[in-house]
């Protein structure tokens, strides 16, 4: 697999692209429905936090002089790749999470009555294709799709500003500040995973762009495309409205008064939008796999991505044969505690990165 | 083992790519195998329901006759799926709801809560748009459908939805959605309100009128002074009024321009109000609308204050100027303000919200939101309201002619 | 540096296939190798001319008729020879002292002295002498610098490259008069040794792009005759993708501009096309004529361009989905009118959309094919009445070849010839995603063309620059810069 040629740029691309899919459609629209629609507060405030908590993690990792693989070198082969492995899975249900959104809805709403193994099976190639060339690859791919994806949230939701309503969000704060903030740090999963992200695929001579910027800069990129996405949804429609439906963003258009011809395109956003969620995956697979074979010191990452790739398949296709139920609990759990994976790693490499940083200096 | 390398992963990626092509397609059906309705009837029948689809006509080449229009589709049914079948195996072509505009209910049907049968349809998986509008006709849904389209027009939808648009800007028409109607009914702070259709079966349309002459007849001669000519058979006439899932009352066009005013989705329009023992029609244009909820002790008092752009259109020849002027301060904001409070009258007595004074109980935060729906509708039984109009006179703040 | 050291034989670039030992260098000697060479029995197009000198030294003049200026020949080299004494001289002093040929150097090898000959040079061998004099006399018959055929322009120059190595060179050194612009001849390893040039401006042009072209032309072993067209394959990024990842030029300016900008370009004899490295996607979409306009029409038309280029690959394919799977995005009238015009025809959509893209590729091959005004009116019928007819015959439906014709429209939109090919491809590929999957097909057909491309090189430089990678400066791609350095005073 070719080398990060283009340092970090590329790369963040990639990342600033996987926060705001993993942030739109990865926290899912039940859980707004708590009292009320508060995603709007909290989605961007757990953006913004995971880009602080990001700059200051950058910062540290950055002294420390060694690549996040190599972070946990000092803990031993076997300890180093069980604090790898919270991040491995994280990055893993990222991926997987935003991809499994879009096929329920091109299922649902696009083609009725397909199999979901065939829809399926045009996602997935392409963007294990795109994970198995590597992170740096997936930000070339995103820095050439990311305008276009931009520009149909931007168009999606100036179409459906006739129809929004302030009524809608005065429900509040539903049952609490306390449980916005609780919302907010769970949903700081689907941040802080892709931003660690670029971390992780930052190669040696790529520490010194490994500023408190590359995090802070995504974060509040996400952050404001997050909140521009979730309050488009609270404005137009009820929070009640919300528990049946898998990605209200595509709906909104259909509230204004006054459709004109092209709110037609609605498929065309999905599909723009699909985009995003591919590059989102490769990028979280490739990180993931780019992590795994740092910590196991192998020479080429591409046996990871293709096993993280396999794994991403069968989460893909093993929840049609489970109960519907206990995909729901999983789901629920992971969205709900699924800030510590990112967190135990993270965690583990700042202690390092900080021992690191004490013994150049002593 | 380059070589080797290369050639193994040439052939992964050449099954990747023919995996999609292994798996089959994804279910294609091409345009043509689609019969588009435009339109859905719902009336009903000692039992069940009878159905009405309004089939766009498919417009044939250039440089032959114009076809177009459409076809309709009728059978009885229990339920909208079981209409969907029977006319599905009755018709060459499959049904597609995808360009579906309008779904009419006759009175009956919405009085007797046919709404909660439109609701429960699963509109994701017949691809309806939200957006599809909802009528009540009081003649029945068959005959306004029917009424609606016009086989000389090629059109159907474009005839409809310039049909509700002309009505829309006239502001004596409320348009519901699809959308608007499950947000209600899934708890939302207000009662909605959809179209009420007529049909006048003594309109001459243009087809009857092109029949006649090609059977050497003058259609005008052989309707008589005093008959409609013109047009299209089927109009809106008002807004029905729902509380909940049922129909509860109606409001003229006239009241329905008040609604909307108080709504504040009025943007222009004429009134013509008595001054004198004559009458004076006023050009008014949406300016402000201010309204809230007073919380008193016991008793809730709604407000609205509506600010309006009056120029004066007709007034009776040789009235003083100055007497219009000071009619047009006071006495017709009065008489708008009595008009307004007999639409909420009539609509506090149907038990319908269509003013929407529980969104600005929901913004106020009034009641708790997990019982606000049912703790609001207690309420409104008792709500009273106050209305304030103020004409701001265009005709004296426009400056006058051209130099 | 004496110009017999310039052209010492040693350092020469030419690179003999096979390299003969005849036992010296005499005339005799030579008129039996080259006699051999050339199998003069049967080829009576080697000249051997004896010549004598004034003072009885026999000299040994070799060219090819018709090859050769034989009046310069006559005036500069026989009659200065018949006129000279020459008894002892070194053959250096053939060139200094005694002909008058600018352009003259020495040759130790009588292999290569023959394949000089056979360039059109003209070889005399003396009595005694370790090396043969070669003279720059070549004077054949070539085609005069004409108009670009495949990159017209309205406004900027006409002349185009030709077949003629050298004329090429000058016709380069013409736009740029740049002492530092050089031509470093290479030799490419064809079913004959083929010279090229590589023009590059020293200094300007990165080193490591160079010795990236000569390694890689170097490398070049083929039986095959060689041509621009063939050496572009062979020196390409090997991969199986269908764009190209080197322009192909008949334009000196176009080349020139690209040299400007750090580019090298690489002339093979025989071909009238410039050979630029490296390119990238977005230089395969300019034309030459935008430079030559001002900025916002240039920009007017580059983005017109692109959205040719946008319609023409995924117009028919786009089409192709919201008939098959998203009928509801298509307004009423579309779907009322597509109906109608499809009642009678007999093939589903799919296939008909198919089969009217290969239709149009065929009238497209045949009109390239058929000379002149021929070709021009094939067009033209095959177009209109061909689609006429077709209609007609409900064998298509006029939405549909409306679309193709579209498509069509913005293929040639695209000034690169292998760029408009590939586009033609992709577009079959985007048809064929949209059969199968709709507007899913599409998308990940899409995604994974833009993933190819975004990896994709040409000689180093990324294929989707400098849209991706970003730099942090960048000149404009797509909006047509202002030409930047000319001030203009008023009344100055």
């Amino acid at each position: 697999m070719k080398k990060a040629r283009d340092g970090l740029r590329s790369v963040s691309m990639a990342a600033l692209v996987s926060l705001c899919v993993c942030g739109v459609f990865g926290p899912s629209p039940g859980s707004f429905t708590e009292g009320s629609n508060t995603a709007y507060i909290s989605v961007p405030l757990a953006a913004l936090v995971s880009g602080a908590a990001g700059a200051a993690l950058f910062a540290l990792f950055r002294s420390g002089g060694k690549t996040f693989p190599e972070l946990l070198d000092p803990f031993g082969r076997a300890v180093g790749t069980a604090l790898a492995l919270p991040l491995a899975l994280g990055l893993l249900f990222c991926a997987v999470r935003p991809l499994s959104v879009f096929i329920q809805v091109l299922h649902r709403l696009v083609f009725d009555g397909a199999v979901f193994a065939l829809i399926q099976a045009f996602v997935l190639p392409v963007t294990f294709f795109m994970a198995a060339k590597g992170a740096s690859s997936v930000g070339r791919t995103a820095l050439v799709l990311a305008g276009v994806i931009g520009l149909s949230f931007a168009a999606n939701m100036v179409l459906a500003a006739p129809g929004f309503d302030a009524y809608r969000l005065y429900a509040g704060l539903g049952e609490g500040a306390g449980q916005t903030l609780s919302s907010a740090l769970s949903y700081s999963f689907f941040f802080m995973t892709p931003l660690l992200g670029i971390a992780v695929n930052a190669g040696e001579g790529d520490l010194r762009g490994l500023s408190h910027r590359s995090a802070l800069v995504p974060g509040v990129k996400a952050a404001a495309v997050c909140f521009a996405a979730h309050i488009s949804t609270a404005l137009s429609f009820h929070p009640a409205m919300l528990g049946d439906m898998i990605m209200p963003l595509c709906r909104i258009a259909f509230v204004s008064p006054k459709p004109g011809a092209i709110y037609r395109f609605d498929k065309v956003f999905v599909m723009i939008w699909l985009m995003g969620a591919m590059i989102s995956a490769a990028y979280c697979l490739a990180s993931g796999a780019r992590l795994v074979s740092g910590v196991l010191g192998a020479e080429s990452d591409l046996t990871a991505a293709l096993i993280f790739c396999a794994l991403a398949a069968g989460l893909l296709f093993l929840p049609l044969a489970l109960p519907a139920g206990l995909n729901e609990r999983v789901r629920f759990i992971i969205e709900r505690y699924g800030a510590a994976l990112p967190a135990v790693t993270a965690a583990a490499a700042a202690v390092s990165a900080f021992r690191e940083r004490r013994r150049k200096r002593a | 083992m380059k070589r080797a390398l290369f050639v193994f992963g040439l052939f992964a990626f050449g099954l990747l790519c023919a995996a999609p092509m292994l798996c089959g397609c994804l279910g294609p059906v091409s345009l043509e195998e689609y019969g588009y309705v435009i339109s859905v009837g719902v009336d009903t029948m000692d039992e069940g329901y009878y159905f009405t689809f309004a089939l766009q006509r498919e417009l044939s080449e250039p440089g032959t006759e114009s076809e177009g229009g459409a076809e309709l589709l009728a059978c009885r049914a229990a339920s909208f799926d079981g209409a969907v079948k029977e006319l599905e195996s009755r018709s060459p072509v499959k049904l597609n709801f995808s360009r579906l505009n309008f779904f009419v209910l006759s009175r009956s049907a919405a009085e007797g809560g046919a709404v909660k049968e439109l609701l429960s349809l699963s509109f994701d998986s017949l691809k309806i748009r939200s957006s599809a509008a909802v009528v009540v006709a009081e003649c029945g849904a068959s005959k306004f459908i029917g009424g609606l389209s016009s086989n000389n027009d090629p059109n159907v939808k474009k005839l409809q939805s310039a049909v509700m648009l002309d009505m829309e800007r006239s502001g004596m028409v409320r348009i519901l959605s699809v959308s608007r109607l499950m947000e209600a009914a899934a708890g939302g702070a207000f009662d909605y309100c959809a179209p009420l259709g007529e049909y006048d079966p003594e309109v001459i349309t243009d087809m009857e009128q092109k029949s006649s002459e090609s059977e050497g007849k003058d259609p005008l001669r052989e309707a008589g002074i005093g008959a409609p000519v013109g047009g299209l058979k089927s109009r809106v006439e008002g807004t029905a009024l729902f509380s909940g899932l049922r129909m509860t009352g109606e409001l003229t066009r006239e009241q329905t321009m008040y609604l909307n005013m108080v709504c504040g989705d009025f943007k222009n329009g004429t009134v013509t109000l008595p001054c004198g023992g004559e009458s004076v029609t006023l050009m008014l244009r949406m300016k402000r609308v201010r309204r809230g909820i007073k919380p008193g002790e016991g008793v809730l008092r709604a407000y609205a204050e509506i600010e309006l752009e009056a120029g004066v259109h007709t007034a009776p020849k040789g009235f003083p100027e100055e007497e219009l002027d000071e009619w047009l301060a006071h006495e017709a904001p009065a008489l708008l303000r009595e008009k307004a409070e007999e639409t909420f009258l009539i609509c506090r007595g149907a038990g319908s919200d269509a003013m929407l004074f529980g969104v600005d109980a929901e913004k106020q935060m009034l009641f708790p939101c997990e019982s606000f729906a049912g703790s609001w509708r207690e309420a409104y039984r008792g709500l009273e309201a106050e209305f304030r109009f103020i004409l701001v006179n265009t005709d004296k703040t426009s400056g006058g002619g051209a130099l | 540096m004496t110009l017999f050291e310039q052209r010492g034989d040693e350092s020469m670039l030419f690179k003999p296939k096979k390299s003969a030992s005849c036992g010296g260098l005499s005339p005799g000697n030579a008129e039996r190798f080259l006699r051999e060479e050339f199998n003069s029995e049967k080829n009576p197009d080697l000249i051997l001319r004896r010549i004598v000198s004034a003072d009885g030294v026999v000299a040994l003049l070799a060219f090819v008729n018709g090859m050769a200026d034989e009046r310069k020949l006559d005036e500069f080299v026989i009659r200065p020879l018949e006129r000279g004494t020459i008894r002892g001289s070194a053959p250096e002093e053939m060139i200094t002292r005694i002909t008058q040929i600018a352009e003259a150097r020495l040759v130790t090898d009588i292999g290569k002295a023959a394949r000089l000959i056979a360039e059109g040079m003209s070889a005399l061998f003396t009595e005694g002498a370790n090396a043969c004099v070669v003279f720059e006399t070549r004077g054949f018959e070539k085609r005069a610098v004409g108009e670009a055929v495949n990159e017209s322009v309205v406004l900027g120059p006409k002349e185009s490259f030709t077949e003629s190595l050298r004329t090429n060179i000058t016709l380069l050194r013409r736009v740029m008069k740049n002492p530092a612009l050089t031509a470093e001849m290479l030799e490419i390893n064809g079913a004959e040794p083929t010279p090229a040039a590589l023009v590059y401006i020293n200094g300007r042009t990165k080193g490591s792009l160079l010795e990236e072209i000569r390694g890689r032309v170097a490398s070049v072993d083929t039986d095959t005759l060689i041509t621009s067209g063939i050496v572009e394959q062979l020196i390409e990024d090997a991969s199986l993708l269908p764009l190209p990842r080197i322009l192909s030029t008949e334009r000196p300016d176009r080349a020139a501009s690209h040299i400007l900008g750090g580019s090298a370009v690489l002339i093979v004899d025989g071909s009238p096309f410039a050979l630029v490295m490296p390119v990238t996607l977005f230089s395969l979409m300019d034309s030459p004529e935008d430079v030559y306009l001002r900025p916002p029409l240039g920009s007017v038309l580059r983005v017109v361009r692109y959205i040719g280029a946008l319609v023409c690959v995924l117009m028919p394919g786009y089409f192709l989905a919201l008939a098959l799977y998203h009928q509801g995005m298509l307004t009423t009238e579309v779907l009322s009118t597509v109906i109608a015009s499809r009642q009678m025809v007999f093939e589903p959509i799919a296939a008909e959309m198919i089969i009217l893209l290969l239709i149009f590729q065929l009238i497209r091959e045949a009109g390239l094919r058929i000379p002149g005004p021929i070709g021009q009116a094939i067009g033209i019928i095959g177009g209109l009445i061909m689609g006429q007819a077709a209609v007609a015959a409900h064998l298509a439906s006029t939405v549909v070849l409306i679309i193709v014709a579209a498509s069509g429209l913005g293929n040639f939109c695209i000034p690169d010839y292998s760029a408009q090919l590939a586009a033609s491809y992709f577009r079959m590929a985007a048809v064929i995603a949209a059969c199968l999957a709709g507007l899913l097909g599409v998308t990940a057909a899409l995604v994974f063309a833009v993933s190819v491309l975004a990896d994709t090189e040409s000689f180093g430089k990324p294929y989707l620059a400098p849209l991706s990678p970003r730099r942090s400066r960048r000149r404009p791609f797509i909006i047509r810069g202002r030409i930047g350095g000319a001030s203009y005073e008023k009344g100055a």
